[in-house]
Protein backbone atom coordinates (compact mmCIF):
# COMPACT_ATOMS: atom_id res chain seq x y z
CA UNK A 1 0.00 0.00 0.00
CA UNK A 2 2.67 2.29 1.23
CA UNK A 3 4.65 1.52 -1.75
CA UNK A 4 2.19 2.27 -4.33
CA UNK A 5 1.51 5.70 -2.37
CA UNK A 6 4.63 6.73 -2.77
CA UNK A 7 5.22 5.98 -6.59
CA UNK A 8 1.95 8.15 -6.90
CA UNK A 9 3.63 10.94 -4.72
CA UNK A 10 7.02 10.56 -6.67
CA UNK A 11 4.85 10.65 -10.14
CA UNK A 12 3.18 13.63 -9.17
CA UNK A 13 6.20 16.02 -8.37
CA UNK A 14 8.36 14.73 -11.24
CA UNK A 15 5.41 15.74 -13.15
CA UNK A 16 5.10 19.41 -11.35
CA UNK A 17 9.12 20.02 -11.51
CA UNK A 18 8.76 19.04 -14.83
CA UNK A 19 5.91 21.31 -15.98
CA UNK A 20 7.88 24.48 -14.08
CA UNK A 21 10.71 24.13 -15.78
CA UNK A 22 8.81 23.18 -19.62
CA UNK A 23 7.51 26.60 -18.29
CA UNK A 24 10.47 28.84 -18.25
CA UNK A 25 11.39 26.95 -21.53
CA UNK A 26 8.15 27.79 -23.75
CA UNK A 27 7.98 31.38 -21.88
CA UNK A 28 11.88 31.57 -23.37
CA UNK A 29 10.94 29.73 -26.16
CA UNK A 30 8.08 32.10 -26.84
CA UNK A 31 9.49 35.37 -26.30
CA UNK A 32 12.70 34.63 -29.02
CA UNK A 33 9.86 33.32 -31.32
CA UNK A 34 7.37 36.94 -31.16
CA UNK A 35 10.89 38.68 -31.19
CA UNK A 36 11.76 37.05 -34.54
CA UNK A 37 9.58 39.47 -37.21
CA UNK A 38 11.39 42.85 -35.53
CA UNK A 39 14.67 41.11 -35.59
CA UNK A 40 14.43 39.52 -39.30
CA UNK A 41 12.44 43.66 -40.50
CA UNK A 42 14.20 46.12 -38.46
CA UNK A 43 17.76 44.12 -37.85
CA UNK A 44 18.99 43.13 -34.36
CA UNK A 45 21.54 46.32 -34.73
CA UNK A 46 19.18 49.12 -36.01
CA UNK A 47 16.87 47.67 -32.72
CA UNK A 48 19.92 47.79 -30.14
CA UNK A 49 21.29 51.18 -31.03
CA UNK A 50 18.65 52.92 -32.80
CA UNK A 51 18.46 56.12 -30.82
CA UNK A 52 14.89 56.68 -32.27
CA UNK A 53 11.18 54.52 -30.89
CA UNK A 54 8.54 56.03 -33.05
CA UNK A 55 6.16 52.88 -33.93
CA UNK A 56 4.08 54.42 -35.09
CA UNK A 57 5.78 57.14 -37.97
CA UNK A 58 9.51 58.88 -38.53
CA UNK A 59 10.30 60.03 -41.39
CA UNK A 60 7.84 57.81 -43.76
CA UNK A 61 8.89 55.01 -42.08
CA UNK A 62 8.06 53.75 -38.66
CA UNK A 63 12.00 53.56 -36.25
CA UNK A 64 12.48 50.69 -33.71
CA UNK A 65 15.91 51.49 -31.93
CA UNK A 66 15.99 50.99 -27.88
CA UNK A 67 19.05 52.35 -27.13
CA UNK A 68 18.03 55.05 -25.10
CA UNK A 69 15.67 52.38 -23.29
CA UNK A 70 18.05 49.70 -22.48
CA UNK A 71 20.72 53.01 -21.07
CA UNK A 72 17.79 54.23 -19.17
CA UNK A 73 17.08 50.99 -17.90
CA UNK A 74 20.47 50.39 -16.99
CA UNK A 75 21.07 54.13 -15.02
CA UNK A 76 18.72 54.05 -13.00
CA UNK A 77 19.30 50.43 -11.74
CA UNK A 78 22.22 51.55 -11.14
CA UNK A 79 21.57 54.66 -9.46
CA UNK A 80 19.01 52.54 -7.55
CA UNK A 81 21.60 50.31 -6.68
CA UNK A 82 24.24 52.97 -5.33
CA UNK A 83 21.81 54.31 -3.23
CA UNK A 84 20.66 51.43 -1.68
CA UNK A 85 24.07 49.43 -1.12
CA UNK A 86 24.96 52.78 0.77
CA UNK A 87 21.91 52.60 2.94
CA UNK A 88 21.37 49.32 3.26
CA UNK A 89 24.97 48.45 4.03
CA UNK A 90 25.30 51.12 6.70
CA UNK A 91 21.87 49.48 8.21
CA UNK A 92 22.71 46.01 8.18
CA UNK A 93 26.64 46.82 9.79
CA UNK A 94 24.39 49.08 12.71
CA UNK A 95 21.59 46.11 13.27
CA UNK A 96 24.41 43.18 13.37
CA UNK A 97 27.20 44.67 14.76
CA UNK A 98 25.83 47.69 17.06
CA UNK A 99 22.30 46.80 18.00
CA UNK A 100 21.62 44.33 20.36
CA UNK A 101 19.61 40.81 19.49
CA UNK A 102 16.28 42.68 21.21
CA UNK A 103 16.77 45.61 19.00
CA UNK A 104 17.29 44.06 15.85
CA UNK A 105 14.40 41.49 15.81
CA UNK A 106 12.18 44.74 16.66
CA UNK A 107 13.65 46.92 13.99
CA UNK A 108 14.03 43.67 10.82
CA UNK A 109 9.62 43.41 10.79
CA UNK A 110 9.20 46.80 9.78
CA UNK A 111 11.83 46.40 6.85
CA UNK A 112 10.69 43.74 5.70
CA UNK A 113 7.47 45.53 5.58
CA UNK A 114 8.31 47.72 2.95
CA UNK A 115 8.82 45.08 0.63
CA UNK A 116 5.60 43.79 1.32
CA UNK A 117 3.44 47.27 0.15
CA UNK A 118 2.90 47.33 -3.29
CA UNK A 119 4.21 49.44 -6.46
CA UNK A 120 2.03 51.40 -7.15
CA UNK A 121 2.16 53.01 -3.85
CA UNK A 122 5.69 53.61 -4.07
CA UNK A 123 5.00 55.32 -7.17
CA UNK A 124 2.36 57.09 -5.84
CA UNK A 125 4.43 58.13 -2.91
CA UNK A 126 7.26 59.50 -5.61
CA UNK A 127 5.12 61.67 -7.64
CA UNK A 128 3.99 64.03 -4.40
CA UNK A 129 7.06 63.76 -2.80
CA UNK A 130 10.45 62.88 -4.91
CA UNK A 131 8.99 64.48 -7.94
CA UNK A 132 7.44 67.52 -6.23
CA UNK A 133 11.20 68.02 -4.34
CA UNK A 134 12.87 68.23 -7.55
CA UNK A 135 9.83 70.80 -8.89
CA UNK A 136 10.55 72.91 -5.72
CA UNK A 137 14.12 73.33 -5.92
CA UNK A 138 13.11 74.87 -9.79
CA UNK A 139 13.07 72.26 -12.09
CA UNK A 140 10.41 72.48 -15.05
CA UNK A 141 9.51 68.75 -14.04
CA UNK A 142 10.20 66.75 -11.39
CA UNK A 143 9.86 63.19 -13.19
CA UNK A 144 13.83 62.66 -13.84
CA UNK A 145 15.99 59.37 -13.76
CA UNK A 146 17.23 60.45 -10.44
CA UNK A 147 13.55 60.11 -9.33
CA UNK A 148 13.37 57.24 -10.50
CA UNK A 149 16.94 56.23 -8.94
CA UNK A 150 15.46 57.38 -5.27
CA UNK A 151 11.95 55.82 -5.53
CA UNK A 152 13.40 52.35 -6.79
CA UNK A 153 16.30 52.20 -4.20
CA UNK A 154 13.78 52.33 -0.81
CA UNK A 155 11.94 49.43 -2.86
CA UNK A 156 15.05 47.45 -3.39
CA UNK A 157 16.43 48.19 0.40
CA UNK A 158 14.14 45.77 2.30
CA UNK A 159 16.33 43.29 0.13
CA UNK A 160 19.35 44.76 0.63
CA UNK A 161 19.52 45.04 4.35
CA UNK A 162 17.92 41.65 5.30
CA UNK A 163 20.32 39.63 3.18
CA UNK A 164 23.15 42.03 4.34
CA UNK A 165 21.98 41.24 7.83
CA UNK A 166 21.95 38.04 7.55
CA UNK A 167 25.39 37.70 6.42
CA UNK A 168 26.88 40.10 8.90
CA UNK A 169 25.22 38.63 12.15
CA UNK A 170 26.11 34.63 10.98
CA UNK A 171 29.63 36.47 10.66
CA UNK A 172 29.71 38.24 13.94
CA UNK A 173 28.25 35.44 15.72
CA UNK A 174 30.76 33.58 14.74
CA UNK A 175 33.92 36.13 15.40
CA UNK A 176 32.40 38.67 17.74
CA UNK A 177 33.67 37.45 21.04
CA UNK A 178 37.09 36.35 19.61
CA UNK A 179 37.12 39.64 18.62
CA UNK A 180 35.96 41.61 22.07
CA UNK A 181 38.38 39.21 24.00
CA UNK A 182 41.10 40.94 21.85
CA UNK A 183 39.68 44.59 23.42
CA UNK A 184 39.12 46.09 20.20
CA UNK A 185 35.78 48.02 19.98
CA UNK A 186 32.28 47.02 18.12
CA UNK A 187 32.64 49.67 15.69
CA UNK A 188 36.06 48.70 14.54
CA UNK A 189 34.99 45.41 14.74
CA UNK A 190 32.48 46.25 12.15
CA UNK A 191 34.87 47.99 9.79
CA UNK A 192 37.42 46.07 9.60
CA UNK A 193 36.57 42.62 9.81
CA UNK A 194 32.82 42.17 9.37
CA UNK A 195 32.18 44.75 6.14
CA UNK A 196 35.34 42.97 4.58
CA UNK A 197 33.94 39.32 5.59
CA UNK A 198 30.80 40.29 4.15
CA UNK A 199 31.26 41.08 0.60
CA UNK A 200 30.49 38.26 -1.35
CA UNK A 201 27.01 38.55 0.87
CA UNK A 202 26.72 41.95 -0.40
CA UNK A 203 27.44 40.85 -4.06
CA UNK A 204 24.85 38.60 -3.68
CA UNK A 205 22.34 41.10 -2.73
CA UNK A 206 23.62 43.42 -4.74
CA UNK A 207 23.11 41.07 -8.32
CA UNK A 208 19.17 39.99 -6.17
CA UNK A 209 18.74 43.97 -5.88
CA UNK A 210 19.96 44.53 -9.65
CA UNK A 211 17.48 41.77 -10.69
CA UNK A 212 14.31 43.28 -9.26
CA UNK A 213 15.41 46.87 -10.15
CA UNK A 214 15.72 46.47 -13.47
CA UNK A 215 12.11 44.58 -13.38
CA UNK A 216 10.76 47.12 -11.65
CA UNK A 217 7.95 48.94 -13.78
CA UNK A 218 4.91 50.63 -12.37
CA UNK A 219 6.60 53.02 -9.80
CA UNK A 220 9.54 53.83 -11.75
CA UNK A 221 7.08 54.62 -15.11
CA UNK A 222 5.13 56.73 -12.60
CA UNK A 223 8.09 59.17 -11.92
CA UNK A 224 10.22 58.91 -15.05
CA UNK A 225 8.71 60.87 -17.34
CA UNK A 226 8.93 58.38 -19.73
CA UNK A 227 10.67 60.03 -22.78
CA UNK A 228 12.35 58.26 -25.44
CA UNK A 229 15.46 60.70 -24.98
CA UNK A 230 19.02 59.85 -24.11
CA UNK A 231 18.98 59.72 -20.76
CA UNK A 232 20.62 62.28 -18.31
CA UNK A 233 20.48 62.08 -14.57
CA UNK A 234 17.85 65.04 -14.40
CA UNK A 235 15.93 64.60 -17.57
CA UNK A 236 13.39 62.06 -18.03
CA UNK A 237 13.99 58.31 -19.34
CA UNK A 238 11.77 55.39 -20.03
CA UNK A 239 12.71 51.67 -18.88
CA UNK A 240 12.36 49.25 -21.41
CA UNK A 241 10.11 47.34 -18.48
CA UNK A 242 8.18 50.68 -19.12
CA UNK A 243 8.00 50.75 -22.64
CA UNK A 244 6.42 47.37 -22.74
CA UNK A 245 4.01 48.00 -20.08
CA UNK A 246 2.66 51.10 -21.77
CA UNK A 247 2.72 50.13 -25.66
CA UNK A 248 1.78 46.12 -25.62
CA UNK A 249 -1.65 47.48 -25.29
CA UNK A 250 -1.82 48.83 -28.19
CA UNK A 251 0.25 47.19 -30.55
CA UNK A 252 -1.18 45.34 -33.23
CA UNK A 253 -0.80 41.70 -32.85
CA UNK A 254 1.55 39.81 -35.19
CA UNK A 255 3.00 43.38 -36.26
CA UNK A 256 6.38 44.51 -36.25
CA UNK A 257 5.62 47.05 -33.41
CA UNK A 258 4.26 44.08 -31.56
CA UNK A 259 7.29 42.06 -32.24
CA UNK A 260 9.45 44.78 -30.89
CA UNK A 261 8.26 44.81 -27.75
CA UNK A 262 8.76 41.53 -27.79
CA UNK A 263 12.40 41.92 -28.48
CA UNK A 264 12.63 44.48 -25.57
CA UNK A 265 11.48 41.93 -23.46
CA UNK A 266 14.45 39.98 -24.66
CA UNK A 267 17.04 42.10 -24.25
CA UNK A 268 15.83 42.86 -20.84
CA UNK A 269 15.97 39.31 -20.08
CA UNK A 270 19.67 38.84 -21.94
CA UNK A 271 20.52 41.68 -19.86
CA UNK A 272 19.76 40.21 -16.46
CA UNK A 273 21.18 37.10 -17.29
CA UNK A 274 24.54 38.41 -18.32
CA UNK A 275 24.36 40.70 -14.91
CA UNK A 276 23.97 38.07 -13.04
CA UNK A 277 26.84 35.83 -14.83
CA UNK A 278 28.92 38.79 -14.32
CA UNK A 279 28.08 38.93 -10.09
CA UNK A 280 28.93 34.77 -10.12
CA UNK A 281 32.33 35.16 -11.86
CA UNK A 282 32.66 38.46 -9.45
CA UNK A 283 31.80 35.93 -6.44
CA UNK A 284 33.70 33.07 -7.50
CA UNK A 285 36.59 35.44 -7.97
CA UNK A 286 36.30 36.41 -4.48
CA UNK A 287 36.12 32.91 -3.24
CA UNK A 288 39.62 32.03 -4.41
CA UNK A 289 40.98 34.74 -2.78
CA UNK A 290 39.76 33.31 0.26
CA UNK A 291 37.02 35.53 1.57
CA UNK A 292 34.10 33.65 3.09
CA UNK B 1 56.17 31.42 45.48
CA UNK B 2 55.64 33.62 43.15
CA UNK B 3 52.65 36.43 43.46
CA UNK B 4 49.55 36.22 43.00
CA UNK B 5 48.08 37.97 39.61
CA UNK B 6 44.63 37.77 39.52
CA UNK B 7 42.37 36.56 43.03
CA UNK B 8 38.91 35.80 42.77
CA UNK B 9 36.47 37.19 46.35
CA UNK B 10 33.47 35.30 46.76
CA UNK B 11 32.59 35.12 43.52
CA UNK B 12 29.60 33.54 42.04
CA UNK B 13 27.73 33.94 38.56
CA UNK B 14 24.46 33.23 38.43
CA UNK B 15 22.79 32.37 34.25
CA UNK B 16 18.66 33.70 34.41
CA UNK B 17 18.80 33.32 38.46
CA UNK B 18 19.91 30.14 38.13
CA UNK B 19 23.25 29.67 40.12
CA UNK B 20 26.39 28.05 37.94
CA UNK B 21 29.80 29.22 40.30
CA UNK B 22 29.17 30.15 43.90
CA UNK B 23 31.71 30.94 46.38
CA UNK B 24 35.04 30.95 44.40
CA UNK B 25 38.09 32.28 46.81
CA UNK B 26 41.54 31.71 44.79
CA UNK B 27 44.41 33.28 43.61
CA UNK B 28 46.32 32.79 40.00
CA UNK B 29 49.74 32.73 40.30
CA UNK B 30 51.66 34.64 37.82
CA UNK B 31 54.65 32.81 35.47
CA UNK B 32 52.48 29.72 35.80
CA UNK B 33 50.20 27.98 34.51
CA UNK B 34 47.09 26.99 36.14
CA UNK B 35 44.61 24.74 34.92
CA UNK B 36 41.05 24.13 35.52
CA UNK B 37 39.73 20.87 35.57
CA UNK B 38 36.37 19.34 36.54
CA UNK B 39 33.47 17.20 34.88
CA UNK B 40 31.48 19.33 32.64
CA UNK B 41 28.89 21.67 33.68
CA UNK B 42 31.08 22.41 36.46
CA UNK B 43 31.21 25.73 35.86
CA UNK B 44 35.20 25.86 34.61
CA UNK B 45 34.90 27.51 31.80
CA UNK B 46 32.52 30.49 33.34
CA UNK B 47 34.97 31.18 35.66
CA UNK B 48 37.86 31.71 33.21
CA UNK B 49 35.52 33.67 31.04
CA UNK B 50 34.77 35.64 33.89
CA UNK B 51 38.45 36.45 34.38
CA UNK B 52 38.08 38.59 31.25
CA UNK B 53 34.63 39.67 31.87
CA UNK B 54 33.63 37.84 28.16
CA UNK B 55 30.27 37.12 30.56
CA UNK B 56 29.07 40.22 29.86
CA UNK B 57 28.40 39.43 26.03
CA UNK B 58 25.93 36.67 27.55
CA UNK B 59 22.86 37.85 28.18
CA UNK B 60 21.09 37.13 31.60
CA UNK B 61 24.42 36.20 33.18
CA UNK B 62 24.96 38.08 36.85
CA UNK B 63 28.02 38.65 38.52
CA UNK B 64 28.85 38.29 42.37
CA UNK B 65 31.81 38.90 44.42
CA UNK B 66 35.17 40.21 43.16
CA UNK B 67 37.69 39.74 40.79
CA UNK B 68 41.25 41.60 41.34
CA UNK B 69 43.90 42.26 38.89
CA UNK B 70 47.53 43.02 40.18
CA UNK B 71 44.73 44.29 43.27
CA UNK B 72 42.54 46.31 40.72
CA UNK B 73 39.04 45.07 40.29
CA UNK B 74 38.28 43.77 37.20
CA UNK B 75 34.77 45.81 37.14
CA UNK B 76 36.00 48.64 37.79
CA UNK B 77 38.48 48.45 34.50
CA UNK B 78 37.06 49.85 30.72
CA UNK B 79 36.65 46.23 29.59
CA UNK B 80 38.67 46.93 26.33
CA UNK B 81 41.69 47.78 28.62
CA UNK B 82 40.99 44.96 30.54
CA UNK B 83 41.08 42.45 27.53
CA UNK B 84 43.83 43.99 26.29
CA UNK B 85 45.46 42.72 29.25
CA UNK B 86 43.94 39.41 29.86
CA UNK B 87 43.86 37.39 26.20
CA UNK B 88 41.85 34.40 25.41
CA UNK B 89 41.74 31.71 23.30
CA UNK B 90 38.81 30.02 22.49
CA UNK B 91 37.75 26.25 22.04
CA UNK B 92 37.13 26.51 18.29
CA UNK B 93 39.87 27.80 16.89
CA UNK B 94 38.70 31.19 15.47
CA UNK B 95 40.87 33.06 12.88
CA UNK B 96 39.16 35.81 11.31
CA UNK B 97 38.00 35.39 7.45
CA UNK B 98 41.24 37.42 6.87
CA UNK B 99 44.79 36.78 5.51
CA UNK B 100 47.45 35.30 8.09
CA UNK B 101 48.93 38.96 8.15
CA UNK B 102 45.72 41.18 8.77
CA UNK B 103 44.60 38.57 11.59
CA UNK B 104 48.08 39.15 13.20
CA UNK B 105 47.42 43.10 12.61
CA UNK B 106 44.12 43.51 13.66
CA UNK B 107 44.29 44.36 17.09
CA UNK B 108 47.96 46.10 16.96
CA UNK B 109 46.61 48.27 14.16
CA UNK B 110 43.23 49.41 16.88
CA UNK B 111 45.95 49.94 19.80
CA UNK B 112 47.50 52.42 17.18
CA UNK B 113 50.23 51.04 16.09
CA UNK B 114 50.76 52.37 11.95
CA UNK B 115 54.30 51.74 11.08
CA UNK B 116 54.46 49.12 8.56
CA UNK B 117 57.90 47.92 9.96
CA UNK B 118 56.72 47.87 13.03
CA UNK B 119 53.27 46.00 12.28
CA UNK B 120 55.58 43.67 10.27
CA UNK B 121 57.59 43.44 13.59
CA UNK B 122 54.83 41.82 15.60
CA UNK B 123 53.94 39.98 12.81
CA UNK B 124 56.83 37.80 12.64
CA UNK B 125 58.14 37.79 16.36
CA UNK B 126 54.75 36.57 17.77
CA UNK B 127 54.37 34.11 14.99
CA UNK B 128 57.69 33.37 15.53
CA UNK B 129 56.99 32.41 19.01
CA UNK B 130 54.14 30.07 18.09
CA UNK B 131 56.27 28.44 15.87
CA UNK B 132 53.87 29.22 12.54
CA UNK B 133 56.66 31.71 11.30
CA UNK B 134 58.29 28.99 9.63
CA UNK B 135 55.09 27.69 8.27
CA UNK B 136 53.51 30.74 6.98
CA UNK B 137 56.05 33.09 5.73
CA UNK B 138 56.26 33.12 2.32
CA UNK B 139 52.66 33.08 2.05
CA UNK B 140 51.38 36.03 5.45
CA UNK B 141 48.70 36.75 2.37
CA UNK B 142 47.13 33.57 2.32
CA UNK B 143 43.69 33.15 4.04
CA UNK B 144 44.09 31.93 7.76
CA UNK B 145 40.81 29.83 6.89
CA UNK B 146 43.16 27.53 4.69
CA UNK B 147 45.33 27.00 7.35
CA UNK B 148 44.94 23.16 9.08
CA UNK B 149 43.11 23.24 12.48
CA UNK B 150 46.43 22.78 14.52
CA UNK B 151 48.09 25.70 12.71
CA UNK B 152 44.42 27.83 12.85
CA UNK B 153 45.06 27.62 16.85
CA UNK B 154 48.76 28.87 17.09
CA UNK B 155 47.63 31.42 14.54
CA UNK B 156 44.70 32.21 17.93
CA UNK B 157 47.68 32.13 20.30
CA UNK B 158 49.91 34.30 18.29
CA UNK B 159 47.26 36.89 17.61
CA UNK B 160 46.22 36.95 21.19
CA UNK B 161 49.72 38.03 21.86
CA UNK B 162 49.60 40.38 19.86
CA UNK B 163 47.85 42.82 22.24
CA UNK B 164 50.75 42.04 24.38
CA UNK B 165 48.59 40.72 27.64
CA UNK B 166 49.49 39.71 31.08
CA UNK B 167 47.52 36.81 31.31
CA UNK B 168 46.46 34.12 28.78
CA UNK B 169 42.93 32.01 29.19
CA UNK B 170 42.62 29.25 26.93
CA UNK B 171 39.66 27.63 26.86
CA UNK B 172 39.93 23.77 25.92
CA UNK B 173 42.44 24.97 23.13
CA UNK B 174 43.08 21.04 22.04
CA UNK B 175 39.97 19.23 21.85
CA UNK B 176 39.09 20.19 18.42
CA UNK B 177 42.56 19.00 17.90
CA UNK B 178 44.35 15.93 16.66
CA UNK B 179 47.32 14.23 19.23
CA UNK B 180 50.15 15.77 17.05
CA UNK B 181 48.71 19.69 17.21
CA UNK B 182 48.04 18.78 20.63
CA UNK B 183 51.36 17.92 21.51
CA UNK B 184 52.78 21.40 19.85
CA UNK B 185 50.34 23.35 21.64
CA UNK B 186 51.00 22.04 25.10
CA UNK B 187 55.16 22.98 24.26
CA UNK B 188 54.22 26.18 23.32
CA UNK B 189 52.68 27.09 25.93
CA UNK B 190 55.35 25.69 28.60
CA UNK B 191 57.63 27.98 26.51
CA UNK B 192 55.08 30.70 26.75
CA UNK B 193 54.32 30.50 30.73
CA UNK B 194 58.43 31.91 30.92
CA UNK B 195 56.24 35.32 29.57
CA UNK B 196 52.70 35.09 30.66
CA UNK B 197 50.70 33.81 33.19
CA UNK B 198 48.19 30.87 31.72
CA UNK B 199 45.17 29.77 32.97
CA UNK B 200 43.66 27.03 30.96
CA UNK B 201 40.43 25.00 31.19
CA UNK B 202 40.76 21.24 30.15
CA UNK B 203 38.77 18.25 30.64
CA UNK B 204 42.09 15.82 29.69
CA UNK B 205 43.75 15.47 33.45
CA UNK B 206 46.51 13.89 31.12
CA UNK B 207 47.05 17.35 29.80
CA UNK B 208 46.42 19.28 32.81
CA UNK B 209 48.98 16.64 34.61
CA UNK B 210 51.76 17.02 31.90
CA UNK B 211 51.15 20.87 31.56
CA UNK B 212 50.33 22.49 34.59
CA UNK B 213 52.20 23.89 37.83
CA UNK B 214 48.55 24.51 39.61
CA UNK B 215 45.36 23.15 39.20
CA UNK B 216 41.52 23.92 40.38
CA UNK B 217 39.54 21.22 40.78
CA UNK B 218 36.04 22.47 40.34
CA UNK B 219 32.86 20.41 41.39
CA UNK B 220 28.68 21.70 40.89
CA UNK B 221 29.66 25.36 40.55
CA UNK B 222 32.40 25.08 43.46
CA UNK B 223 36.16 25.41 43.49
CA UNK B 224 36.15 21.96 45.60
CA UNK B 225 40.06 21.82 45.60
CA UNK B 226 43.33 23.28 44.83
CA UNK B 227 46.81 22.81 44.83
CA UNK B 228 49.88 22.46 42.61
CA UNK B 229 49.30 19.87 40.31
CA UNK B 230 51.76 17.72 41.59
CA UNK B 231 49.78 17.36 45.17
CA UNK B 232 46.93 17.48 43.65
CA UNK B 233 47.09 14.26 41.64
CA UNK B 234 49.58 12.70 44.25
CA UNK B 235 47.31 13.86 47.19
CA UNK B 236 43.91 14.75 47.01
CA UNK B 237 42.28 15.76 50.05
CA UNK B 238 38.85 15.27 49.17
CA UNK B 239 37.17 11.50 47.85
CA UNK B 240 35.37 13.54 44.99
CA UNK B 241 38.49 14.86 43.95
CA UNK B 242 39.52 11.58 44.34
CA UNK B 243 36.88 9.65 42.46
CA UNK B 244 37.26 12.25 39.79
CA UNK B 245 40.88 11.80 39.19
CA UNK B 246 40.56 8.30 39.42
CA UNK B 247 38.15 8.38 36.33
CA UNK B 248 34.68 7.09 38.65
CA UNK B 249 33.18 9.83 36.70
CA UNK B 250 33.45 12.00 33.91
Amino acid sequence: MRKTEDRIFHALMGLFSLITVLLLAFLIFFIFRESQTAIREVGLAELLTGDQWRPLIYKDAPSYGMRNMILSTLYVAALAVLFALVIGVGTALCLACAATDRQRTLVMPYIDLLASIPSVIYGFIGLYIVVKFFEKLGRATGESILAGGIVLSVMILPYMISSCCDTMVRIRSRYGDASAAMGVSKWYMAGQMVLPASVRGILISMALATGRAMGETMAVMMVMGNSIAFPKLLGKGETISALIAMEMGIAEVGSTHYSALYTAGLVLMVLLFAINIVFELLKKRLAKEGAV
Amino acid sequence: MSDAIIKLHDFGVAYDQKTVLSGVNTSIRSGRITAIIGPSGCGKSTMLKAMNRMLETQKDAAVFGSVLLNGVDIHTMEAEQLRRKVGMVFQTPTPFPMSVYKNMTYAPQYYGVTGKQELSRIVRENLEVTGLWEEVKDDLNKSALKLSGGQQQRLCIARALTAQPEVLLLDEPCSALDVKSTQVIEELLLKLKETYTIVIVTHNLFQARRIADDCIFMLNGELWEQNTTEELFANPQKKETRDYLQGVYA
